[in-house]
């Protein structure tokens, strides 16, 4: 294929173009317009600096052409010359751009002036060239140079595809023009190896989803070896491949960044704007220094090593070694490893794109060595497994081979395995019958499928089979949703927006093309189709219940990003990270804390005048979640006062121990959250309290204190926050020593 | 930067976020392991293979250490011996003794580990002789001390034990609530059993009432309550429950140190779930998955950039700036619209049309349809397959929706063919979900049950590659590479367990040769090599027959040459613009600045095209001009042009 390609539209926009009714309503030269500017738009997405495209108009009412001499190709416009695609060529054939012509001309004449545009501009370069004639043919035309004209095309190798308007019409509904017209274009397409399209037929064609092409260049040519081949040429086989990507994902195209503002300095177009990343010095020392010290020294990205991290040290590495002493020297290679049968490999285990390996063209030998291991390994149902090496020091990757053996040739095709680090081992819960012991029997039974689950699922899945859900026009069941019959819908918006775009620059974006959704629509299936019947039972038998988010979860989410915003981690020296280890083990001091809070204080005194939330009697757990979890500002310590309070209410001076079961969750609750929330110190003194108030509180009371007991609900010890200041075995006797002395305070306890 | 909940959209930070995705999978959180180990007597004798349990232990403690090390991970570890003479915790407790705090792991401490291994007189030394019956609850106690910031804190419990405090049930009943206490703090133990001495270690007696208490008893309380309180304690309950019956599946005692160190090896690596998506069945069945990737490339670690060329080696951070091209005036974020090239023209859109341009749905997997297993090709492929599992979390009842699904896929060898948005801002993919039934072997689960999925390409990924028409082969040619192909058939198939990426390995090595402060790396073994020797031995006279036979060069010139040939030359090319500089010196050169006059004097002849992007950018830079770092070299070109014109 040849790199440069040329193209020239004629587009007939003559009198009867734009007088007669096309055959859906809108006039032939609305169709035509249609059908050059979805040709234009293509080129111009593609944007190859390469392909150049130029337009001729035919029917103008003026004469505007090089080999215009008078008489001579009159009524046809020189649109544009050969050049690359652009937006202004696009706006041209815009409806109101284009110019509906006054006089009819010669389409043939047109012809002649778009052989001669790429002759010349063309000359003897290797352009792939071709010309796309839309005209509905009813202008009489010159036939007398048809055979000229038919040897320029074929010397020139220039091809010739022609979009006719109603061509599909009887020939009786043909004036005797369009249909001598039409049989002199069908006999010129044909020799120059084209095509012949009626509007209709070009319109769908155009309009189906089409992506830039890509002209395939080699990722990799050398030889696919079994041995080695240099230190044993003999017992060792080496042939010589050139491998492609076959499959690659298409990206979606990325934007550039400007601005408008800089507009009044006297720039009138938009200014790019780049992203520089520049590089500072954490300051040494401590945060003292920081205060005074906030120009932090910026140095250059080329002044910089890498440092890994290595246990609780950092080990720099000198790039000089990163290139040389640190790195794998490997050779450009493809090695076969070994062979093994293709059951073998896991389906989970591709890594990555596919490569096509092909014999090396035009080497004596390959294509016949390359014909008889696609077969061998295609007889044995095998695959080669390989150490592949792009080009000299490339890191190796693993991949295997498999024959694809085509009508149109045979080839290997190339997968990405994993090496031992790739893998990760993840166990997980068996979802079978047999693997738990019969007390959790119950709650598996939950989540196995009974035998009518099991049923509906099976008829599900047989109704909604995509080999024979669409019966085409022969019907004949045709397979749904494959590959290469769905486009990226991704790539497509984006230049659907880029082009309405650029053509309305006012507007706000379109709407998307529902074709590019349709395609990943479920089948539509009728109310009482069996789909839809297989569909019910199934919503009907499995029942399935979304969860509720729990709350706290929030401000675990919340207090992380506080967590993150501190200024510590991004500003450590070396030797602050080499201490950062153990640093981890005791989690920050807590802040010093008011001492003024007692076990009678009303919630009210803190409460948020903004948004004020209690802890009611109703619910508490869910709101003393939802305190916890408030980001506007630290809610923790009102909320561990109100729960303590209604807990409190829960036990004394109550009658029966109706609440005590309430009180009792809350209670672990408050002690996890305290724990959590650095005010174990809070909670050390509210049990003290509590206890207190419950030993001294009647039968009720001292019954519920009697359960805490039992529960082991304990003061925080130190092992568990660090901001509380009992033992742990102070914690431990917290409670035993309670039960003999009454309202007297365990040893240990400070407060 | 943007607050993570305000709308600021820009383009990088959606890919990075991307990118993230992948990055995270690679570099999970800080997790912490406790190894519990019990140092009574029974340990202490010698097993089948004249290792005792607490031997091997310490071994595996070791191993465990020492990866922790070398693969850069943050995780914590600590080891604590109980059933000793002397004593050394924070608490006072008798008979415990913590021989590493948790914390991240350093060279000295994986020494000490390595010492006390190599020399068990030394052990018992330190720790001092046996003691048999230590209150567990004790033991247990001391595990509290973990961090809370950890992701998963676990602790390793290796016994041979299988009653402790038989005698006291008192005793037992408190390390039973210990147990308890540590599952509500979050703390895992699992348990790595040996057999005691002339016996089996036998779960009944103790333990599976620990392990799999809240599967049996508690879950009725928690069902009892209102279903509020339920749902609150739902998700991180089920997630323990999972986990427990996972314990429980794989429980299995050890005889040896490779045993030992397979299962803890095995429970040591956490999962890391990728990605929590609805899947939709129909319009009104949706359950809940997570997705993970049991198979992701992995890269080498992550570093810090450090400046080593002041007193003191300093850790540097980068901080992003936008500032507007040639004239170098920052700007500010929100002032900044996004374009594209479009037929010559600087087509533009704004923050929030870029992000509604870009939303075509929200995330999650709808099933479409089922198609045969074997309608789905190998090469319908294009990045690396995740993997799904229930999430009982999100949707109560998602198990099983999600079982039958994969039962009847895999009895009717049939695949799902769904749709896919992986985030916000993501457009759709097609993808097939691979059933995939759990697969056990001796050490217990191989492949875990669930459904892989793969992300097929669409049309626009696929190209057309041309290829000649292909000979047909002679049958004998055939013959002959069937041979070739069964004389070096690996018999149990393509085992990625042993070949690990000799990059990372390289790497790993030369970072413990620095720190370690060795002199030199060893020559590293590359097990991805082939073996050359035994293929020639297996294939020789059938790789001479071969070539004769299909008309390959049978010299190893021919190839060689042709394999380099093509590489070689392009080199050159580039080369000769910056003299004959050495290999090496290569890449300085291709950094350093070119110098004004030589820009101007190439310009003048023509011939600035010879100069690499790199070198465009380095000489722009150097007279204050910025240029985007995606900036094509034709207008990095123009750019030096048009300076060199204007001054």
């Amino acid at each position: 294929m040849a790199n440069k390609e040329a193209i020239v539209f004629i587009l007939d926009v003559g009198p009867s173009t734009w007088q007669t009714a096309a055959s859906n309503g809108t006039t032939r030269w609305e169709v035509g317009r249609h059908v050059l500017s979805l040709l234009i738009s293509a080129k111009v997405v593609e944007a190859r600096k390469l392909d150049h495209v130029g337009l001729v108009l035919c029917g103008t009412a003026a004469t505007d052409n090089p080999l215009a001499e008078p008489g001579q190709y009159p009524h046809i416009t020189l649109a544009r010359p050969l050049a690359m695609a652009d937006l202004a060529l696009l706006q041209s054939v815009d409806e109101t751009q284009l110019e509906k012509g006054t006089a009819p001309a010669d389409c043939v004449d047109a012809l002649v002036v778009a052989i001669d545009m790429l002759m010349r501009h063309c000359r003897q370069l290797k352009y792939s060239k071709r010309i796309y004639l839309i005209t509905d043919a009813e202008t009489e035309a010159n036939i007398a140079d048809l055979d000229a004209i038919q040897e320029q095309l074929q010397i020139n190798g220039i091809g010739l595809d022609i979009v006719g308007h109603d061509f599909d019409a009887e020939d009786a509904a043909k004036s005797a023009t369009k249909r001598t017209n039409e049989a002199v274009l069908r006999g010129l397409a044909e020799e120059a190896g084209g095509s012949v399209f009626t509007a209709g037929e070009a319109l769908q064609l155009l309009s189906q989803f089409r992506t830039k092409r890509v002209r395939p260049t080699a990722l990799f040519r050398g030889v696919l070896s079994i041995g080695d081949c240099d230190a044993q040429p003999q017992a060792s086989l080496a042939i010589p491949i050139h491998a492609f990507a076959k499959t690659l994902l298409v990206k979606r195209p990325t934007a550039k960044k400007c601005t408008n503002l800089l507009e009044a300095s006297g720039e009138t177009n938009s200014v790019d704007v780049v992203t520089e990343r520049h590089y500072y010095l954490a300051p040494e020392g401590d945060g003292a220094e920081q205060e005074n010290d906030k120009q932090a020294q910026r140095v250059e990205r080329e002044e910089l090593e890498h440092a890994y991290v290595f246990g609780r040290s950092l080990v720099p590495v000198r790039r000089v070694d990163e290139e040389d002493a640190a790195r794998l020297t490997t050779e450009k290679s493809m090695q076969v490893i070994g062979f093994f049968a293709s059951a073998q490999l896991p389906a989970y285990f591709s890594m990555g794109n596919i490569y096509q390996v092909c014999a090396a063209p035009h080497v004596e030998g390959a294509a016949r060595a390359m014909s008889a291991f696609a077969h061998a390994l295609y007889e044995k149902d095998a695959m080669a497994l390989v150490r592949y090496v792009r080009v000299d020091n490339a890191s190796p990757k693993l991949g295997v081979l498999w024959p694809r053996i085509k009508a149109t040739g045979v080839f290997l095709n190339f997968a990405h395995v994993p090496f031992a680090d790739d893998v990760r081992h993840y166990l997980f819960a068996s979802l079978e019958h047999t693997s738990l012991p019969e007390p959790t029997s119950a709650r598996k039974r939950r989540r196995m499928p009974t035998a009518e689950q099991l049923t509906c699922m099976e008829a599900f899945v047989d109704s909604l089979d995509l080999m024979s859900g669409v019966v085409d026009g022969e019907g004949e069941a045709v397979e749904t949703l494959r590959s290469r019959d769905t486009v990226n819908p991704d790539y497509q918006r984006v230049y659907q927006c880029i082009q309405h775009r650029a053509l309305h620059p006012s507007e706000s974006l379109p709407a998307i093309d529902p074709a590019l959704i349709r395609q990943f629509e479920p089948l539509q299936s009728a109310e009482s189709s069996h789909t839809h019947k297989a569909e019910l039972a199934l919503e009907a038998a499995f029942p399935v219940k979304k969860v509720q988010k729990r709350l706290r979860q929030k401000g675990k989410v919340a207090s992380a990003v506080a967590a993150k915003s501190t200024p510590a981690e991004t500003e450590l020296s070396i030797d602050a990270i080499l201490e950062r280890g153990a640093n981890m083990a005791h989690p920050a001091a807590p802040e010093t804390q008011t001492d003024d809070r007692t076990i009678d204080e009303s919630p009210t005194t803190h409460e948020s005048s903004q948004a004020p939330v209690h802890i009611h009697t109703e619910a508490p757990l869910v709101e003393f979640h939802e305190l916890l979890s408030r980001t506007d500002r630290d809610f923790v310590s009102e909320a561990v006062v109100q729960l303590g309070n209604r807990i409190r209410g829960y036990v004394i001076g109550q009658e029966g121990d109706g609440q005590h079961a309430l009180a009792h969750e809350c209670l672990v609750e408050l002690r996890a959250a305290c724990a959590l929330e650095n005010e174990a110190a809070y909670f050390n003194r509210y049990l003290h309290k509590l206890r207190d108030a419950c030993l001294g509180g009647g039968q009720w009371p001292k019954r519920f204190w009697m359960r805490v007991q039992a529960a082991d609900i304990t003061l925080i010890a130190q092992t568990e926050a660090a901001d509380s200041e009992v033992t742990a075995e102070a914690a431990a006797q917290f409670l035993a020593g309670s039960a003999n002395a009454g309202g007297k305070r365990a040893a240990g306890d400070k407060s | 930067m943007a607050e993570p909940w305000s709308f600021n959209y820009d383009e990088e930070e959606e890919e990075e976020a991307a990118l993230a995705d992948e990055r995270q999978a690679e570099q999970p959180v800080k997790n912490g392991i406790l190894f519990v180990i019990d140092a009574s007597t029974a340990m202490r004798e010698p097993g089948k293979q004249g290792e005792s349990p607490l031997h091997c232990a310490l071994r595996c403690a070791g191993t465990v250490l020492l990866n922790k090390l070398v693969s850069s991970e943050e995780d914590l570890v600590g080891v604590l011996l109980y059933g000793t003479t002397k004593q050394h915790n924070s608490s006072d407790f008798r008979h415990i003794y913590l021989l590493q705090d948790l914390d991240v792991t350093d060279v000295p401490r994986v020494l000490a580990l390595e010492d006390l291994k190599t020399y068990p007189d030394k052990l018992e030394h330190l720790v001092g002789a046996p003691v048999d019956d230590v209150a567990l609850g004790d033991v247990l106690w001391m595990c509290h001390n973990v961090p809370q910031k950890l992701g998963a804190k676990r602790i390793f419990m290796i016994t041979s034990n299988d009653n402790p405090n038989g005698a006291s049930l008192a005793l037992q009943r408190a390390a039973k609530t210990r147990a308890k206490d540590l599952r509500d703090l979050g703390i895992r133990i699992e348990l790595f059993p040996f057999d005691p001495p002339g016996q089996h270690f036998d779960f009944e007696r103790f333990y599976k009432s620990v392990m799999l208490e809240n599967l049996c008893g508690d879950r009725k309380k928690i069902q009892g309550k209102d279903d509020e309180s339920k749902d609150e304690s739902n998700e991180e309950e089920e997630e323990k429950e999972e986990e427990d019956e996972l314990a429980w599946q794989e429980m299995a005692v050890s005889t040896r140190y490779e045993e030992l160190l397979t299962r803890v090896r095995r429970r040591e690596m956490k999962k890391r779930i990728r990605a929590r998506l609805p899947l939709d069945l129909s319009d009104n069945l949706r359950i809940g998955v997570r997705m993970y990737n049991l198979v992701l490339e992995r890269k080498k670690p992550k570093y810090e950039l450090v400046y080593m060329r002041g007193e003191t080696t300093r850790v540097a951070k980068p901080k992003i700036e936008l500032v507007a091209a040639m004239s170098n005036t920052p700007v500010n974020r929100k002032d900044v619209q996004y374009y594209f090239n479009f037929g010559g023209v600087k087509v533009q859109f704004t923050a929030e049309e870029m992000a509604e341009m870009k939303d075509l749905g929200d995330p999650g997997i709808r099933i479409l349809g089922f198609k045969p297993r074997s309608v789905l090709k190998r090469h319908h492929n294009v990045t690396h397959v995740f993997f799904l599992y229930p999430d009982e979390t999100a949707y109560e009842g998602s198990t099983a929706v999600f079982t039958a699904l994969l039962e009847v896929l895999a009895s009717k060898e049939k695949v799902a063919i769904a749709r896919y948005i992986g985030r916000k801002h993501t457009g759709p993919r097609l993808v097939a979900l691979i059933p995939q039934l759990e697969i056990t072997g001796q050490d217990g689960q191989v492949v875990p049950p669930g459904l892989h999925m793969v992300i097929l390409p669409f049309s626009d990924d696929i190209r057309h590659i041309p290829v000649d028409q292909a000979p047909q082969p002679l049958e004998e040619e055939v013959d002959l590479a069937k041979k070739i192909i069964g004389s070096l058939t690996m018999k149990n198939g393509f085992q990625p367990e042993n070949y690990e990426n000799p990059v990372l390995r390289k790497h790993h090595e030369f970072l413990q040769a620095i720190a370690l402060e060795r002199e030199s790396v060893e020559t590293l073994h590359d097990s991805t090599l082939p073996k050359t020797d035994t293929i020639a031995r297996r294939i020789g006279k059938l790789a001479v027959q071969f070539k004769e036979m299909t008309g390959l060069p049978t010299d190893s010139e021919a190839t060689s040459v042709y394999s380099t040939a093509t590489q070689h030359k392009k080199r050159k090319t580039g080369e000769q613009v910056m003299d004959d500089t050495e290999e090496t010196d290569r890449r300085k050169v291709m950094r350093s600045e070119i110098s004004h006059s030589t820009v101007a004097e190439m310009a003048a002849q023509g011939q600035l095209n010879k100069l690499t992007r790199d070198q465009l950018r380095a000489f722009l830079n150097s007279i204050g001009i910025r240029s985007a770092s995606s900036a094509k070299k034709a207008e990095l070109l123009e750019a030096v042009q048009s300076h060199l014109f204007t001054s």
